[in-house]
C-alpha cells in the first residue's frame, strides 16, 4: 500500500501553509527524565528526586531539551510510519534554526505530551541553489490540555528541480 | 566554596568561556538512536551522501551541550540557575562532526526582573559554540531564571 506523501517526501513547492499534523504522544517516566538529566542537563531538578523536592519545582521535571529531543523522535517516527520522508535524503536538508522556543509549564514524571506541527510560513529565498525554508509552529500539550512548549522550526526542503 | 552571585550582582557584558569538550562517534550515535534516528546522525556512509557530508551530531544534542557548558560556566562563578524560560533564537551554523570539540563563548546581554514574588530574575545570555578551528557551530540566546533571594535572606537575616 502506498504511504501518503507527507512533509519531506514532497518538494518545497508542494508543502502548503496551514498543513497540520499531530506527531503523536509520549509519557515521560522518572527514569528517562533522570537519565537525560544526568547525561545532558545535570541540574538537581532534572537528576535527583530528593534534591528536586528542595527546588522551585518541588519535584523532578524534564529538561526543556528533552522535550525538544522527544519532539524530534516523534517527528522522525511519524514520517517513517506515514511517509517516505526520512529515508529520502535528497529532499531532507536538516534544520537551520529555531525561534521563539518557550518552556511554559513543567513536565513531570507520568505526564503525557502530545506534539503538533503546522506549516506557518515559507521563505522564498533560494539557499545554495536548491533549498527553500519551511517555517513550522510546533507545540506540545500535556494531559490536561495545557501548552507546555512552543517553538518555530526553520527546516530546509528541496525545491522542485522542474521549477528552479 | 564559591560565593553565591545573585541576580542582583549580574551585569550586562559579563563574559565566560567553557569547555572545550569532545563529542565522540559513540556520543553522536547514542543520542541519535534515542532521539533523532536519521541516517546522517547514525551511519557514516549514509552521512557522506547527505547534505552534511559526514557523521554529525543531532542539532538537539548540540543545544543540550551548549546548555551544559553554559550552566557549568555560571555555576563556576557562583550563579544559581533556577531554570530556563526559553530560547528566543538559535541557529545551527555548521555541522558538529563526530570526534570534533566545541568550546562556548558566553555573554550576558540583558537583565529583566522576574514576576512579583518570584525567587528569580531573568538573564539573557548569548552563547556561541565554536569548533576546534574557531568556526561557529551554534549560536543561541538563552533566557535563564537566576536566583535573586539575596534580599529575602537579608530581610530575615
Amino acid at each position: 500500500m502506498d504511504k501518503t506523501p507527507l512533509l519531506r517526501s514532497r518538494w518545497y513547492e508542494d508543502l502548503p501553509i496551514g498543513e497540520f499534523h499531530v506527531f503523536g504522544s509520549h509519557t515521560f517516566s522518572e527514569r528517562e527524565i533522570v537519565e537525560f538529566g544526568q547525561r545532558y542537563a545535570p541540574q538537581p531538578f532534572h537528576t535527583d528526586f530528593d534534591a528536586a523536592c528542595d527546588t522551585l519545582y518541588r519535584g523532578l521535571i524534564a529538561s526543556g531539551w528533552q522535550i525538544c529531543a522527544v519532539w524530534m523522535t516523534k517527528m522522525v517516527s511519524y514520517m517513517e510510519n506515514y511517509a517516505h520522508g526520512v529515508q529520502d535524503g535528497r529532499r531532507n536538508g536538516g534544520g537551520v534554526g529555531i525561534d521563539e522556543l518557550q518552556w511554559l509549564v513543567p513536565v513531570r514524571p507520568g505526564h503525557t505530551l502530545t506534539f503538533t506541527y503546522e506549516i506557518i510560513e515559507k521563505d522564498d529565498r533560494v539557499i545554495r541553489d536548491k533549498w527553500g525554508i519551511i517555517r513550522s509552529r510546533n507545540e506540545a500539550f500535556n494531559q490536561n490540555g495545557e501548552r507546555v512548549c512552543s517553538f518555530v522550526a526553520n527546516i530546509l526542503a528541496e525545491r522542485d528541480p522542474a521549477k528552479r | 566554596m564559591t560565593t553565591t552571585r545573585y541576580w542582583q550582582h549580574l551585569t550586562v557584558g559579563d563574559r565566560y568561556t567553557a569547555g572545550p569538550t569532545t563529542v565522540s562517534k559513540h556520543d553522536v550515535v547514542e543520542f541519535a538512536r534515542d532521539f533523532d534516528p536519521q541516517p546522517y546522525h547514525m551511519d557514516a556512509e549514509a552521512a557522506e551522501q547527505s547534505i552534511f557530508g559526514g557523521l554529525c551530531a543531532s542539532g538537539w544534542q548540540i543545544c543540550a551541550l551548549a546548555m551544559r557548558l553554559l550552566s557549568e560556566a555560571l555555576e563556576g562563578d557562583g550563579v544559581n540557575i533556577l531554570g530556563s524560560r526559553g530560547v528566543p533564537a538559535l541557529r545551527w551554523k555548521r555541522p558538529l562532526f563526530a570526534g570534533e570539540s566545541v568550546a562556548a563563548a558566553i555573554e550576558l546581554t540583558a537583565l529583566e526582573a522576574g514576576p512579583a514574588a518570584a525567587p528569580y530574575g531573568v538573564a539573557l545570555y548569548a552563547v556561541t559554540l565554536n569548533n576546534q578551528q574557531q568556526q561557529p557551530v551554534l549560536t543561541m540566546q538563552c533566557e535563564l531564571m537566576i536566583d535573586s533571594r539575596q534580599a529575602e535572606e537579608q530581610r530575615h537575616g
